[in-house]
C-alpha cells in the first residue's frame, strides 16, 4: 500500500522510534509534499569516474577492482553548480538523510521537470529496502545534448513509501549490506559481492576448469 | 578532509588515553587518604573524576600494559617514560581549576540573602572540571576550502574547545542568574570577587551570560552608569556593565581567554542590538570592556545548548543532525487528528498541518557542539566495544570516523538548508 500524505505524516511523527520514518532536513513541506510522495533535494557531494585511469571494470580483480581510487570527488558549495555534460554519468547524494522502519520500503523516482530535460536520476537502483538508513544515492545521467547545471538544494527526485508486513531481514542487518548508514555519494562496492570471490577461487584452483 | 585528519587521529587518541590513565593515578592519590577531615573540596572533585575514569580504566589497562594495575604509570604517561611537560601542565591545570572551583563555591556562600543557585549549576561546574581531565580528540577542524567559500563560518574558539562550550554556557547562565536582585542582598565587593573567579573558571561564557542579562534589561533602565558617575541602580547591587568590565579585565589578564573573547565579540558584531532600541548619545549602550563600537547580536543562550543536546542525541543514534523540528511530535499528531475529524478537508487545511514538519537549520557551532557531546558520551562504550575486537584501534577509529562523517554531512547540509530557507 502506498502511503498518502496523512499516512506519511502519521509515520513521520510516530511516537515509537521503531516505526518512525525519518526524513531530515525538511526545508519546505509545501514544496516537498505531494499526494503520495515527498520531494528530496540534491546534496553537495558528487563523484565521477576518472576515465583516464580506467582500462575497464572487472570485479574479479580483487582489491584492484575497488572503485574508490578511480573516482574523482567534487564537493559543491551552495550557489555553485556541478555541470553534468551530455552522456556523462555521475554519482550524487541526497541532501536528506532517510531512515525507514522494517515495514516500509521506498521507491526513488525522478521528477518530470528534470525528465523533460533529459536528466535521469537513477540507472537501475531505485528501490530502498526496509531498514535502510542514510542518504539516497543518485546515479545521474544526462541523456540530452546540452550540459545541465545541478545546484545543491534543488529538488531532484521524489520518494514514494510503501507499507507492508515487517521484514525480519532489515537492510541494516543483512549479511552483505554494503551501503547502510552512508551519508555521501559512495562508489560501487560491487567487487565485494561474494560471488566474485567464488569466481576468483575457482580461477586459482588447478585442473582443466582452472586458469 | 577526513583523510587529512585520519593520520593525526591515532597519536592524539593515544595521548588522550595516556592522559586518562595519568588522571586516574592522580585522582586515586587524591582520595587515598580515608580520613574524613582530609576530604578537601579538591579531593571531593578528584573523587568524582576518579569514579568517571574507573569506568574505562580496566579496558585501558589492557591497551597500555605498561601501566601498573593500580593506575600508577610506569613512566610519567605510560607512553613517554621520559616524562611529558604536556601532561605535567594538564595536571597543574586540573589542580588550578579545582582550586578556583572551590573559591567560587566559597564566594557564593559568602553572599548574604542570595537566591540559591540551582543544584545543577554545581553539577555542571563539576562536569567542567571532569572535562578538563579528558583531552578531546580532534574531530572536525577548520576546513579552509569551506571557509574560503563562506560555507562554514567556524570561529577559532569553537574549533579549539567546542565540547566545553555548552556546559560552560549553562553553568555561566545559572551562576549569573543566581545573583541577588533585591536591595541590600549582596556586597559589591563580594560580587566583584565572584565575577573574577567565575570568569577565570568559565572564560568568555561567563561574560556572555552577563551580556545576555544586559541585553534583556528592562526598557528604560540604564545599566551603563558611566554617564551618571557609576551610580548603582536600586535593582542591582552592582551595575551589569561594571560587572562585564570586571570580567573583561579578568579575561585580559588570562591572555588566551581574552583573545577568544575579543574574537567572539567581533564575530557577533552586527552594528545593532536585536530587540533593543538603537543606542543614543546619552545612553551608554556598549558594555565597557568590549571593543568600542561593537555590540552583541546575541549572547550564547540556553537554547544553543539545547540545540547542541538535540544534535548530540541524533548523532549518537547515527542520524543526520543538520536541523531540528520546528514543532514537537505531539502537536503534529494532534494536527493530523484534527484533519481526520474534518468533514470537508481542503488542501490548505492539510498544508497548514504539514507546515509543522518544517525543520530549522542548526548553526555550525550547535552541530559541532553536538558532535563533541556525542563523542564524549559514547567514548567509553566505543572503547569498551573496540577492546573486544581483534584490532581495537581500528574498531574505535571506525566509530570515530563515522561520527566525523556524520558531523561533516550535517554541517554541509545545514549550509544548503540556510541558503534554501533564505528564499522562503
Amino acid at each position: 500500500m502506498i502511503l498518502n500524505e496523512l499516512e506519511l505524516l502519521d509515520r513521520l511523527t510516530d511516537p515509537d522510534p521503531g516505526r518512525r520514518v525519518i526524513i531530515t532536513p525538511i526545508v519546505n513541506p509545501r514544496e516537498q509534499f505531494g499526494p503520495t510522495s515527498v520531494d528530496i533535494r540534491l546534496g553537495t557531494d558528487f563523484k565521477v569516474v576518472d576515465v583516464a585511469n580506467v582500462a575497464f571494470l572487472d570485479p574479479t580483480a580483487g582489491p584492484a577492482s575497488d572503485q574508490a581510487p578511480l573516482m574523482r570527488s567534487y564537493r559543491v558549495p551552495p550557489e555553485r553548480a556541478f555541470i553534468l555534460h551530455p552522456g556523462e554519468f555521475a554519482l550524487a547524494a541526497s541532501m536528506e538523510f532517510v531512515r525507514v522502519p522494517a515495514d516500509i520500503s521506498v521507491r526513488v523516482e525522478g521528477r518530470s521537470s528534470w525528465g523533460r530535460l533529459g536528466l535521469l536520476i537513477h540507472a537501475t537502483a531505485g528501490f530502498v529496502d526496509p531498514g535502510f538508513a542514510g542518504s539516497i544515492t543518485f546515479e545521474l545521467h544526462n541523456v540530452s545534448r546540452v550540459p545541465i547545471a545541478l545546484y545543491p538544494g534543488v529538488r531532484i527526485a521524489q520518494l514514494c513509501f510503501f507499507a507492508g508486513n515487517p521484514t525480519r531481514l532489515p537492510y541494516d542487518q543483512k549479511t552483505y549490506t554494503k551501503y547502510s548508514g552512508k551519508t555521501g555519494a559512495y562508489e560501487s562496492n560491487y567487487h565485494l559481492d561474494p560471488e566474485y570471490e567464488t569466481i576468483r577461487r575457482h580461477r586459482r584452483a588447478p585442473g582443466p576448469a582452472g586458469r | 578532509m577526513i583523510a587529512e585528519f585520519a593520520p593525526a587521529l591515532w597519536p592524539r587518541s593515544l595521548r588522550t588515553l595516556a592522559t586518562l590513565m595519568s588522571r586516574l593515578a592522580r585522582a586515586r592519590r587524591f582520595v587515598a587518604d580515608p580520613a574524613p577531615e582530609a576530604r578537601t573540596p579538591e579531593a571531593a572533585v578528584a573523587g568524582r573524576i576518579a569514579e568517571r575514569l574507573e569506568r574505562v580504566s580496566d579496558g585501558l589497562a589492557e591497551v597500555f600494559p605498561q601501566m601498573a594495575p593500580g593506575g600508577q604509570p610506569a613512566g610519567r604517561s605510560g607512553l613517554d617514560p621520559a616524562g611529558s611537560p604536556e601532561l605535567d601542565a594538564m595536571d597543574a591545570r586540573l589542580a588550578s581549576i579545582s582550586d578556583r572551583l572551590a573559591a567560587v563555591e566559597r564566594a557564593l556562600v559568602k553572599l548574604p540573602g542570595q537566591i540559591p543557585p540551582p543544584p545543577e549549576a554545581f553539577e555542571v561546574l563539576q562536569a567542567i572540571v571532569g572535562d578538563a581531565s579528558l583531552a578531546p580528540l580532534v574531530l572536525v577542524g577548520e576546513d579552509l576550502e569551506f571557509d574560503a567559500d563562506g560555507f562554514i563560518p567556524l570561529p577559532v574558539w569553537l574549533a579549539l574547545a567546542p565540547l566545553e562550550w555548552p556546559r560552560r554556557a549553562i553553568a555561566a547562565l545559572d551562576l549569573a542568574g543566581a545573583h541577588p536582585v533585591g536591595p541590600g542582598s549582596g556586597r559589591p565587593e563580594d560580587i566583584r570577587q565572584l565575577d573574577r573567579l567565575a570568569a577565570s573558571l568559565l572564560g568568555p561564557a561567563y561574560g556572555f551570560a552577563l551580556a545576555e542579562r544586559w541585553l534583556a534589561r528592562p526598557a528604560g533602565s540604564v545599566e551603563s552608569q558611566a554617564a551618571t558617575g557609576g551610580a548603582v541602580s536600586a535593582q542591582e547591587p552592582l551595575a551589569l556593565d561594571e560587572r562585564i568590565a570586571t570580567v573583561a579585565v579578568e579575561l585580559e589578564r588570562s591572555g588566551l581567554l581574552a583573545g577568544e573573547f575579543r574574537r567572539t565579540v567581533q564575530d557577533l558584531a552586527v552594528g545593532q542590538i536585536p530587540g533593543g532600541s538603537p543606542p543614543s548619545a546619552t545612553q551608554g549602550s556598549d558594555p565597557p570592556g568590549l571593543t568600542a563600537g561593537v555590540r552583541f547580536a546575541g549572547a550564547y543562550r540556553r537554547a544553543d545548548a539545547e540545540a547542541a543536546e538535540f544534535a548530540a542525541q541524533r548523532l549518537s543514534a547515527g542520524i543526520l543532525a543538520s536541523a531540528r523540528p520546528s514543532e514537537d511530535l505531539g502537536a503534529l499528531r494532534a494536527g493530523r487528528e484534527r484533519l481526520l475529524a474534518l468533514e470537508d478537508c481542503k488542501p490548505e487545511d492539510v498544508y497548514q498541518v504539514l507546515d509543522g514538519l518544517r525543520e530549522v537549520p542548526l548553526s555550525a557551532a550547535q552541530i559541532l557542539n553536538g558532535g563533541w557531546l556525542a563523542l564524549e558520551r559514547n567514548r567509553a562504550a566505543w572503547l569498551s566495544e573496540a577492546l573486544a575486537s581483534p584490532d581495537p584501534a581500528r574498531a574505535f577509529g571506525r566509530r570515530v570516523l563515522a561520527l566525523d562523517a556524520l558531523v561533516l554531512k550535517s554541517l554541509e547540509t545545514a549550509g544548503v538548508h540556510r541558503l534554501m530557507e533564505a528564499g522562503l
